[in-house]
């Protein structure tokens, strides 16, 4: 059963680099970004169908990052251009409605035929403690670490970050102090849309690689962030990397299995009872 | 002309005209007083004029060069400050990073900090946990760590004791001696009159009177007939100079 749990890493990994990307788009950008694994699949798929024409794993997750990345602002200008200054509840409706246009686009383009994904290091897997992990699982969790860090020193520790940070609480003020706003808000989109596909294109040999299936990832990585209530990036982190060990543990056991998709889900539902409880408490203070 | 320029400024706000044909100049150097009660509309034309909200008619220029159609971060790039109604620090960035995301770099946000001596022991304090008077001088700092030529001033005073109004005021004789256009608007005018050296008084969105500042200071029950009817007595000796 270790072995499962520990299969499982590759997942949490993914869903932790993902959840990162949704705390920075809500905490930067001011939108629960639904949409985020719709361009990320995007961009994973185009890397997909670069390797089966030949292209090696690194070049094809470069453009496939880039096309996230394209995406993404393409979907960030849109937003900056017509709901700049809308609140969170509006712009995140608006993500809503992305998410359903890309999937719904994506599954024409692309039909249901799963593809077959590259594995990164080829799948190959060292033995520790007398268990099997793949190289993929260890990267990808060690990347969803870095990426937390990384965002934190950025955030606090460079003058971009702080600005960042300034234009996400008043955007309009920040634009009167010269901070560009829209513009940082739409790199926002684009790095964590390229993030995204690259953790994307990593899960998929072991999720299955048909566009809905990528696209909709986007549940684990949402229960996930949920639990730093899309504010820590260090709790998505540890979100996601729980999801993706108790989803390697299901593989364990046939008639539970199943259920696995529930487990994103029952994530969300105990960390909204539990982040109520307290607020309950507080109000009663 | 060096400073702002406005002709036939109009605003409207969700369809409503709020500011109509407004004639104003803020030159360089001087402390231009915008008076005028709750509601006439000066936020709004402080909004139109730094580009928070669209102009519906007539012309603005900063230095000379139309700016009607420039975006937010243009006009400030062009040397315009806005110190917004109502102390809009960035509540979750300390004091200094508050200050730091208007400087240019680091020199020039330790020099604008530098104004405001009460600041510097909450140099590490979260924005939001400051007094309002520290909160005031914060946004006043941040918005000279910019280094602009020409400030606009939304009702700096409200809500503040007047120990602190009467520490802050000077500070805008001093910028505008040293060359800066400086428009500030008030509510309450005795302070700001004491400092300033040409006056405007704004009523239901028109400029109902322009007066020298220390003319309309000997003469505020003039100018509490211009807040209450919109027009000066029959009598008042600023008539001729009225706009
Ligand atoms: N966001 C808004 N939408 C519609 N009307 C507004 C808005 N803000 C202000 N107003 C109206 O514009 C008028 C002028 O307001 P304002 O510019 O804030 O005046 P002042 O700053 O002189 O007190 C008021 O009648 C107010 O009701
Ligand atoms: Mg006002």
């Amino acid at each position: 059963m270790f072995n499962y749990a520990v299969s499982g890493l590759i997942y949490g990994g993914a869903y932790a680099l993902v959840a990162v990307c949704l705390v920075v788009m809500f905490r930067m950008v001011r939108v629960l970004n639904f949409a985020q694994t719709a361009i990320g699949a995007i961009g994973a798929y185009v890397a997909i169908i670069l390797s089966e024409h030949g292209w090696a794993y690194l070049p094809a997750a470069l453009v496939g990052a880039a096309a996230g990345a394209g995406v993404a602002v393409i979907c960030g200008s849109l937003m900056s251009a017509w709901f700049a200054d809308a609140p969170t509840e509006r712009r995140s409706t608006v993500a809503i409605a992305i998410f359903i246009t890309l999937l719904t686009l994506g599954f024409r383009i692309a039909g249901s035929t799963p593809r077959v994904a590259p594995e990164l290091f080829g799948g190959s897997t060292f033995r520790i403690f007398g268990v099997n992990v793949t190289w993929a699982g260890l990267a990808v969790v060690l990347a969803a670490i870095v990426l937390a860090f990384l965002v934190d020193v950025f955030l606090r520790g460079t003058r971009l970050g702080i600005r960042l940070r300034a234009q996400s609480e008043r955007p309009q003020t920040a634009e009167l102090l010269g901070v560009p706003s829209r513009w940082l808000a739409v790199g926002v989109w684009g790095v964590t849309g390229a993030i995204t596909a690259v953790g994307l294109l990593v899960v998929t040999p072991s999720r299955g690689a048909d566009f809905l299936s990528i696209g909709l990832l986007i549940l684990p990585a949402l229960a996930a962030a949920s639990l730093g209530l899309f504010r820590s990036t260090w709790l998505a982190v540890v979100g996601g990397v729980g999801i993706g060990i108790i989803t390697g543990m299901t593989e364990y056991w046939p008639e539970v299995k199943q259920y696995q998709d529930i487990i994103p889900l029952a994530v969300i539902v105990i960390v909204l009872m539990w982040t109520q409880r307290k607020e309950v408490w507080d109000a009663a203070r | 002309m060096e400073g702002l320029e406005l002709s036939g400024f109009s605003v409207d706000r969700a369809g409503f005209p709020i500011v109509r044909k407004v004639d104003l100049v803020v030159p360089r150097g001087q402390v231009t007083v915008m008076l005028g009660p709750n509601g006439a509309g000066k936020t709004t034309l402080l909004e139109a004029i730094s580009g928070l909200i669209p102009a519906s008619g007539g012309t603005a220029e900063l230095d000379g060069a139309k700016i009607n159609r420039a975006s937010r971060v243009k006009r400030s790039r062009l040397g315009l400050a806005h110190v917004e109604q109502g102390r809009a620090v960035f509540g979750e960035l300390t004091t200094f990073e508050n200050v730091l995301v208007a400087a240019k770099d680091r020199d020039a946000a330790e020099e604008a900090f530098s104004t405001f001596p009460e600041l510097v022991q909450r140099r590490d304090t979260l924005a939001r946990s400051l007094s309002g008077g520290e909160q005031q001088m914060l946004v006043i700092a941040r918005a000279l760590a910019m280094k602009p030529s020409t400030i606009l001033v939304d009702e700096m005073s409200l809500g503040l004791a007047p120990v602190i109004v009467r520490r802050l005021m000077p500070i805008w004789r001093r910028l505008a001696d040293e060359g800066m256009a400086v428009l500030l608007v008030e509510q309450f005018a005795a302070l700001a009159l004491a400092i300033g050296d040409e006056a405007y008084v704004l009523s239901r969105g028109e400029v109902a009177l322009r007066a020298p500042a220390k003319d309309l200071a000997a003469r505020t029950e003039d100018l509490r007939s211009v807040y209450l009817h919109g027009h000066l007595p029959a009598d008042s000796p600023l008539r001729g100079a009225s706009a």
